[in-house]
């Protein structure tokens, strides 16, 4: 069985998030510094590495959760709740996960993302259990999570690096991750080592994050993606990875959108979502 | 998991008098899929004055009953032979405006896996965009079998809108009372019930958005809305607790919990919706 600490590569989206996390059973935080990169136009942090914090921070959680099988992120849903202005003066976004549910087949997690203790954003999400296969990562054993005294309560635990860092992102994010925007909806994504996940794919978040390009690219710069329910069907893992955009309500102050994924390598459509955009 | 107790159930009236929640949706349903494509279902409802508030709006609850059918329905068929489906997440978008007389609704299996099938929905008037979104079920098999269907399959709750009593009121979502948190209260009379006797995921998304109006007022809309399904409601009375995350432009934000004050007071879903102010 693969180490996770072999995953991720040394170049990846992860290490420039350049997060810190605390663990417990049932419970996890993480903190991530946020640079002009990750930022809009605006000066607004962009949903898409909202995704990425979430989906990284969720998935650790719920591996955790369903070990010693393995885990794939089925669903992710975000919703902002209050302008995502990128905090001053060095401070973090701070991300918690806890478990909503811990079924056979499926973990629930709900995790709240806050600015400077104000909540800007809520996601829910629920991850797929797979049988533990060879090759799957191996959670690392940590003190807590085997501690009664600690369950649901991850403040108490040391911050650790969630990987190595590797100094943050130095472009614009969606820049570094490589998205191509063709106009109309249809923005491409070339796949790399840089954003795959564990077990081989897109990392989910990333797919959020193209989702909210694909949103702007059919809806203009004036708006800006506010809810988001992304569903994954099948890894992206080939690529190019495309999207196609349907434009469902244009208002003149919201809008709301349909976006497909399609891993054009192996002729499928890997995940369906729709989001809906405000002008702030 | 929940599994059904009856080998055949009776999809098209939940209850033995026949006054469940599909009622109030006046729907039918066909199946075209296409040879060893998958699972597609095309059909039209016709909104009564009884589902329609003052402006002529559905609301949520009545929009997510009617995605709940039809994506829950397409997912079962999608399940078969091996077993039926029970929801387990929602997540969809509405159009804050009025409907028209007739809508017309697609659904389609996007996914068939062993544990769970996973549908969209999509629903339209002569005017667009109704309502529309992703069904997530669990896959169960029931003792003595999924229920038997001919195929192509058809589900008819046409001729149902007869039910006169304003879907609000059959609701009959009270405030809370003495309760620090904001919020609605609801019996779990037998006629929320589903074949499998636990609360409807129909009457879980009506609840949900019963009590977001309540807090808000009543004529604000939920434009959008996850529902996580955790466990099923067996007892009741069933409670929805309010808690407003933050407003924008558009709306605002609140989360919903649905708790089964009966059983322990669990917690049986909970939800995330963005409430439109533009009413």
């Amino acid at each position: 069985m693969t180490d996770i600490s072999l995953y991720p590569p040394e170049v990846h989206v992860l290490r420039d998030l350049e997060l810190q996390v605390q663990h417990a059973r049932g419970e996890s935080r993480a903190w991530m510094p946020v640079n002009e990169h990750m930022c809009n136009a605006a000066g607004r942090v962009r949903p898409g590495v909202l995704t990425v914090l979430i989906d990284a921070i969720s998935g650790g959680l719920a591996a955790s959760t369903a070990a010693p099988d393995w885990i794939a992120t089925a669903d992710l849903t975000l919703h902002v709740t209050q302008p995502l202005a990128a905090p001053v003066d060095g401070a973090e976004l701070e991300a918690v996960a806890r478990v909503a549910r811990a079924g056979r087949t499926t973990v629930v997690l709900e995790t709240a993302v806050s600015s400077a203790g104000v909540p800007v954003a809520v996601s829910t999400l629920t991850f797929g259990v797979l049988p533990r296969r060879e090759g799957n990562p191996v959670m690392p054993v940590r003190a807590d999570v085997d501690d009664a005294d600690t369950e649901g309560d991850a403040a108490g635990q040391p911050r650790e690096m969630f990987v190595g860092a590797a100094g943050g992102f130095t472009q614009n994010a969606y820049e570094s991750i490589g998205f191509v925007d063709h106009g109309d909806g249809n923005v491409e994504l070339p796949t790399s080592d840089y954003i795959v996940n564990s077990i081989g794919g897109v990392q989910g978040g990333v797919l959020g994050a193209l989702v909210d390009a694909a949103a702007c690219s059919a809806l203009g710069p004036a708006f800006e993606l506010v809810d988001l329910h992304l569903v994954y069907l099948a890894l992206a893992r080939r690529g190019p990875i495309t999207t196609s955009t349907d434009v469902w309500i244009a208002g003149d102050d919201h809008a709301t959108v349909s976006v497909d994924v399609h891993d054009l390598g192996v002729g499928r459509r890997t995940t369906v979502a729709t989001g809906s955009a405000v002008r702030w | 998991m929940v599994k059904p107790e009856r080998a055949h159930v009776n999809l098209e009236i939940p209850n033995e008098e026949g006054r469940g929640v599909a009622r109030y949706l006046d729907m039918e349903v066909r199946e075209v899929t296409e040879g060893e494509g998958p699972v597609r279902l095309l059909g039209t409802a016709h909104p009564s004055p009884t589902v329609l508030d003052e402006s002529g709006r559905m609301h949520m609850g009545v929009l997510g009953t009617m995605c709940d059918a039809i994506g829950g329905f397409c997912g079962g068929l999608g399940a078969l032979p091996d077993g039926w489906v029970v929801t387990t997440n929602m997540m969809l978008r509405s159009a804050d405006r009025p409907v028209g007389a007739v809508i017309s609704l697609e659904s389609e299996v996007l996914r068939a896996g062993r544990t769970a099938v996973v549908t969209n929905v999509h629903a339209h008037d002569d005017h667009g965009f109704v309502v529309g979104g992703i069904v997530r079920s669990a896959v169960l098999v029931p003792e003595g079998g999924p229920p038997p269907f001919a195929r192509p399959a058809r589900l008819d709750l046409a001729g149902r809108g007869e039910q006169f009593l304003p879907f609000d009121t059959w609701l009959d979502a009270r405030p809370l009372a003495g309760d620090t948190e904001a919020g609605v209260e609801i019996e779990l009379r037998d006629d929320f019930r589903n074949p499998w006797g636990i609360m409807h995921g129909g009457v879980t998304s009506a609840v949900i958005d019963a009590a977001a109006r309540h807090v808000l007022g009543n004529s604000f809309h939920v434009d959008d809305v996850v529902i996580h399904f955790v466990a099923p409601a067996r007892v009741g009375p069933v409670v929805a607790y309010v808690t407003v995350l933050g407003t924008r432009p558009d709306g605002t934000v609140v989360r919903v919990a649905v708790h089964d004050r009966g059983s322990d007071d669990r917690t049986v879903a909970f939800a995330v919706a963005t409430v439109s102010s533009r009413g």
